[in-house]
């Protein structure tokens, strides 16, 4: 029996950068730009906070499970996900700053949409896979580590001249 | 005056809604928002409703089980389905379709389309709009 090999790491970075230019262009009719890749193993990875300022964080993480496992944190700066919400919703920077409950709905909807559309790049390459209930994290200095058997790769965009960092834990290879 | 057709649009994300009602602006349709299956239910069985817009990944019961339940039921047999859903495999697919659908737009949804698709599963008169449509919880 051959052993099951799961896509390799540039495919999987074609369909994440694919992901958040169709929604980015969809949703917001606006555009990101991809910026590099960083494995695990090589060096070049930092919490996201070391990126800018102190400013709070606003992170979207949805999981995805079946053939393919694996889970996603989009990492920004609580302006960047301001300016998110208010390019969606048609409100103003200055309204959507008061009213939390919106911007954590559009992050958790933008996330859900990007890895969504990752995922079904995964289960066109024949691994099926669901995604999982989205949840939105806010505060300062956090960081994700990662899980036993899972590699990761850290996808780093720009919006609007800010980053945004889209940290990928997956589980490949039958592990 | 007719009574207008009414839509009911089931999703848990109030933007992934408000999206929704964007799409169907101006077209002679009164339109109530659900955020869960069991939500659905309540505004289905209240409305009566001519067409209903249905997210898949939804608090319990979710979209697939929702509308096979509906298809289970003599009232809701035929009503209209239009799926917006993140979820683009096949299995979800097949298993809509199955259960039959007016269409299956993958998110993020092309508004265009989706106000062509209710147009055409409606049959209304795409030259006609009104204003001020208003839409209930």
């Amino acid at each position: 029996m051959q052993e099951a090999s799961f896509p390799n790491i540039e495919l999987v970075e074609g369909l994440m950068v694919n992901a958040m230019r169709n929604v980015f262009s969809t949703m917001l009719s606006q555009s990101v730009d991809f910026k590099a890749r960083y494995s695990r193993d090589k060096a070049g990875i930092k919490p996201f906070y070391s990126l800018g300022s102190k400013d709070p964080l606003v992170v979207g993480s949805i999981g995805f499970v079946g053939e393919a496992n694996g889970v996603v944190y989009i990492y920004m700066h609580q302006d960047v996900a301001f300016q998110i919400a208010s390019a969606m919703t048609g409100m103003a920077v200055s309204e959507v700053k008061g009213e939390f409950e919106i911007v954590k709905d559009v992050i958790g909807e933008v996330s859900n949409m990007v890895i969504g559309t990752f995922k079904n790049g995964i289960c066109d390459l024949g691994f099926n896979c669901r995604v999982t209930l989205p949840t939105v994290l806010r505060g300062s200095q956090m960081e994700v580590d990662s899980v036993q058997s899972a590699s990761r790769e850290t996808f780093h965009f720009e919006y609007m001249k800010q980053p945004i960092v889209m940290d990928l834990f997956i589980q490949q290879n039958g592990k | 005056m007719p009574q207008l057709p009414i839509v009911v649009v089931a999703d848990d994300s109030a933007v992934s809604r408000s999206l929704v009602l964007q799409a169907l602006a101006g077209l002679p349709v009164r339109t109530v928002e659900a955020d869960s299956g069991n939500a659905a239910i309540r505004a289905i069985n209240r409305n009566k409703p001519s067409l209903l817009i249905l997210d898949i990944c939804m608090p319990y019961p979710d979209g697939l089980t929702l509308l096979k339940m509906i298809r289970q039921d003599a009232e809701f047999e035929d009503l209209p389905v239009i799926i917006c859903s993140v979820e683009n495999g096949l299995m979800e697919r097949a298993e809509a379709e199955t259960f039959g659908i007016s269409g299956y737009l993958t998110k993020p949804i092309d508004l265009k389309l989706l106000r062509e698709m209710t147009v055409l599963t409606l049959d209304l008169d795409p030259g006609v709009t009104v204003r001020g449509e208003g839409t209930q919880p």
